[in-house]
């Protein structure tokens, strides 16, 4: 009986056209967009933020390099006044220090730890990103931004590590450094020249064997655990046509026992999650380049997810059928999914708003399995996984045994 | 065959189904006629074991339905008010997923699909979907699927609700035919007189939860045989007509709908006459007189002052 619950429900969810919209078509749709529009823009901490390592070099100190601007400065013949007056601006200004800044800023919210060390050489296996600044990056910079002189772009260079982290730091940070120019001169207009923005050529090497994350890897993992949740609402809603139409009574004047009707929904929810995601992944894979590293990995996750998908219609099936209506699903499927999402982060990282929430949001299982996948296809080994079974694990075994309890025993069908 | 011994069933505050009683042998067709409300569909799924008796017994070929539930869940076929089918699978993918709820398998499987298609004639159309059907179709489907496992009993919560006149006889002679070949013991459950006439040997009539007569046909019309049914048909509404006649010795009651009037009379009292002296002072036309043994419906009339369809 249990199979043939299973090849019912297959057949049902083939036969309804907008479900299988909203299951297949949409997370594609939307992994599409979000990250074509997103591609290249991760923002800082997009993703497995909070133990991310990272490292400034920065070549000889802040002095020696004001030394050097000022004697190029005197060896151009300026006066002493404005020699000391564009010296002052330049401390103010001097790009590594200011990198250095934010990360430290960064730090503070508990994205990253950053290091400041003044010497290349320095071992960087044990960082996530490192970034080189080079003796005479300053005054490079320096001569660039406050003299307008035509030079060749400072090279900044960056080894980085996992999830695209590293670029997107770097991407957030310049671009705010050549807004802030530019603001500074529409406020002051009686400059004539336009100030240069800080070209930095960003040389990216790799870091060990750990890959960046895309944005169509990001948005794969994040649509895939949310969408993956609408099978359970579909499994519950049609439970509870199936009681409206007395089918369910029909089943059990067969002699069909309740409890394999709430196992049909739960195998069904795994099976057709498990499905749900090969479609997702591979489409993802074949059209974007998604790799995912690791395949068992990856299946050991997707088998996580598709038995919280079966434990959750469980829960949502006995819920509907406890309530005698379909709100309880139909609320899930419209409100609680999308916080689900939201707090898992499968819109964007959500430690950047609060810490706190972030951390509520990896205990869930769609956040839990929706790092797990980013850190496989960032190529972490299996230890990452831990904390997404045991999240899982707990959150199947919550959810089975409340439909077991919730869902009515005889009376009141 | 079928006990149902003093059974209550009592929802909350609402009393359901009060202290019924019904009796049923092998072979038997038997009726279950109320208007809406009057709990048959409750005493139907109490002997279906769906829900469990306030008060009361309940055995079925010898088991109890409180402690062998399995046996008459085996025993019984339930054809639900309800169409209860998947809408979109089709007829065939529908009676296999119950056949194998009933444990059906491989050959036997097929061969009851097969044959319970052909009983409800829908051997052409078995590949539909299901919601592609005409109320006629489902409700004909409603019926095969409690057929696939050969129940002993078939119990049928109005089968025939909202359909044509061409499935509606189909349907009826469907459950006579397996009522004559298989001596299927039915329990037919209508608010259409004309139905449990045709079909059944004996009638339980419930109202308000309770079992107001019960007996053969003959029995119940037994209770009217010292009346006669005349019913008029008037120009207009007929108005107060009811209370005019009501005041004769002779007429027990009157029943108005519309221009219709139906009058019950002691047999062979002269009523015509003052049907027709009422006509000429209230200035109404009569378009059709009849005069008619009483049926079903007159009964109910008898017992509770309404008609069952009111
Ligand atoms: N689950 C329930 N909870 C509360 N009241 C109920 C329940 N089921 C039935 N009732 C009430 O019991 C009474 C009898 O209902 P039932 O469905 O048995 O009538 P019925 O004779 O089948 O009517 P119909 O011809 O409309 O099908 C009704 O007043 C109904 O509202
Ligand atoms: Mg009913």
């Amino acid at each position: 009986m249990f199979w043939t619950m299973l090849a019912k429900e297959i057949k049902q969810l083939l036969r309804e056209r907008s479900e299988l919209l909203t299951l297949l078509l949409m997370p594609i749709i939307l992994i599409t967009i979000l990250g074509s529009a997103l591609q290249g823009m991760m923002s800082p901490g997009a993703a497995g933020a909070g133990n991310l390592e990272t490292a400034v070099v920065m070549e000889g100190t802040l002095d020696e390099s004001l030394l050097q601007l000022q004697e190029h400065l005197a060896s151009e013949g300026m006066p002493p006044e404005a020699q000391e007056a564009l010296l002052e601006e330049a401390e103010q200004v001097s790009v590594p220090e200011m990198f250095a800044e934010m990360l430290a800023s960064l730090e503070a919210e508990g994205v990253l730890s950053v290091e400041v060390l003044d010497e290349a050489g320095a071992s960087t296996e044990a960082y996530d990103g490192v970034w080189y600044f080079d003796e005479t990056y300053r005054e490079q910079t320096w001569r660039q931004m406050l003299l307008q002189e035509e030079l060749p772009d400072p090279v900044a260079v960056e080894a980085s590590g996992q999830f695209g982290i590293i670029e997107g730091i770097t991407d957030a940070f310049f671009n705010e450094l050549n807004w802030q120019k530019e603001a500074a001169y529409l406020a002051s207009l009686e400059e004539e020249a336009v100030p240069e923005p800080v070209q930095t050529e960003v040389e990216i090497q790799q870091l060990d064997n750990r890959s960046a994350i895309t944005s169509f890897d990001y948005y794969t993992a994040g649509m895939a655990v949310m969408f993956v949740l609408y099978t359970a609402t579909f499994l519950a809603s049609t439970a509870h046509t199936e009681r409206r139409s007395y089918v369910f009574h029909r089943l059990l004047t067969s002699n069909v026992p309740m409890w394999m009707y709430l196992a049909g929904k739960g195998g069904a929810g795994v099976l057709l999650a498990l499905v749900q995601l090969a479609v997702i992944f591979s489409f993802s894979s074949l059209v974007f380049g998604v790799s995912f590293q690791h395949a068992g990995l990856t299946a050991v996750i997707a088998a996580g997810l598709a038995l919280t998908v079966g434990s959750l219609a469980m829960l949502l099936t006995a819920v509907n059928y406890r309530l005698r209506n379909e709100q309880a699903s139909a609320l899930f499927a419209s409100a609680g999914i999308t916080m689900l999402a939201f707090l898992g982060g499968s819109f964007f990282n959500v430690s950047q708003l609060s810490e706190t929430v972030a951390a509520i949001g990896r205990l869930l299982p769609n956040g839990a399995a929706m790092q797990s996948l980013l850190a496989v296809m960032g190529g972490a080994g299996a230890g990452l996984i831990y904390p997404m079974l045991l999240s899982i694990s707990v959150f199947c075994l919550l959810c089975a045994g409340a439909a077991l309890l919730v869902f009515p025993r005889k009376e009141g069908l | 065959m079928l006990e149902v011994m003093d059974v209550t069933k009592t929802f909350k505050e609402r009393t359901a189904v009060s202290r019924v009683n019904v009796f049923i042998e092998k072979g038997e067709i038997v009726g279950l006629l109320g208007p809406n409300g009057a709990g048959k569909s409750t005493t139907i799924s109490m002997i279906s074991s769906l829900v469990a008796p306030t008060e009361g017994e309940i055995y079925a070929g010898g088991y109890s339905v409180k402690k062998d539930r399995t046996h008459i869940r085996r025993m019984i076929g339930v054809v639900p008010q309800e169409i209860a089918l998947f809408q979109d699978l089709t007829a065939k993918e529908n009676l296999r997923f119950f056949g194998r709820a009933y444990k059906l398998k491989g050959k036997l499987l097929q061969e009851r699909v097969r044959y319970v298609l052909d009983i409800v004639g829908l051997t052409d159309r078995a590949g539909e979907l299901v919601k592609t059907y005409s109320g006629g179709m489902k409700r004909r489907l409603n019926i095969a699927v409690a057929l696939l496992h050969e129940p002993e009993l078939l119990i049928m919560d109005e089968p025939t609700v909202g359909i044509d006149p061409q499935s509606r006889s189909y349907i009826l002679e469907t459950v006579r035919e397996l009522n004559r070949t298989k001596n299927m013991t039915i329990i037919y459950t209508s608010h259409y007189m004309e139905e449990v006439e045709y079909l059944c040997d004996r009638v339980y009539i419930m109202d308000h939860g309770e079992i107001i007569a019960a007996g053969t046909k003959r029995e119940l019309k037994a209770m009217l045989m010292e009346e006669d049914s005349i019913v008029v048909t008037l120009s207009r509404s007929a108005g107060d007509i009811a209370e005019v006649l009501e005041k004769r010795e002779d007429i027990t009651r009157v029943y108005t709908s519309g221009n219709e009037a139906v009058i019950a009379a002691k047999k062979d009292a002269p009523v015509l006459e003052a049907v027709i002296q009422w006509t000429r002072d209230a200035g109404v036309d009569i378009q059709s007189v009849e005069v008619r043994s009483p049926s079903l419906e007159d009964v109910f009339l008898h017992l509770t002052g309404r008609t069952l369809r009111e």
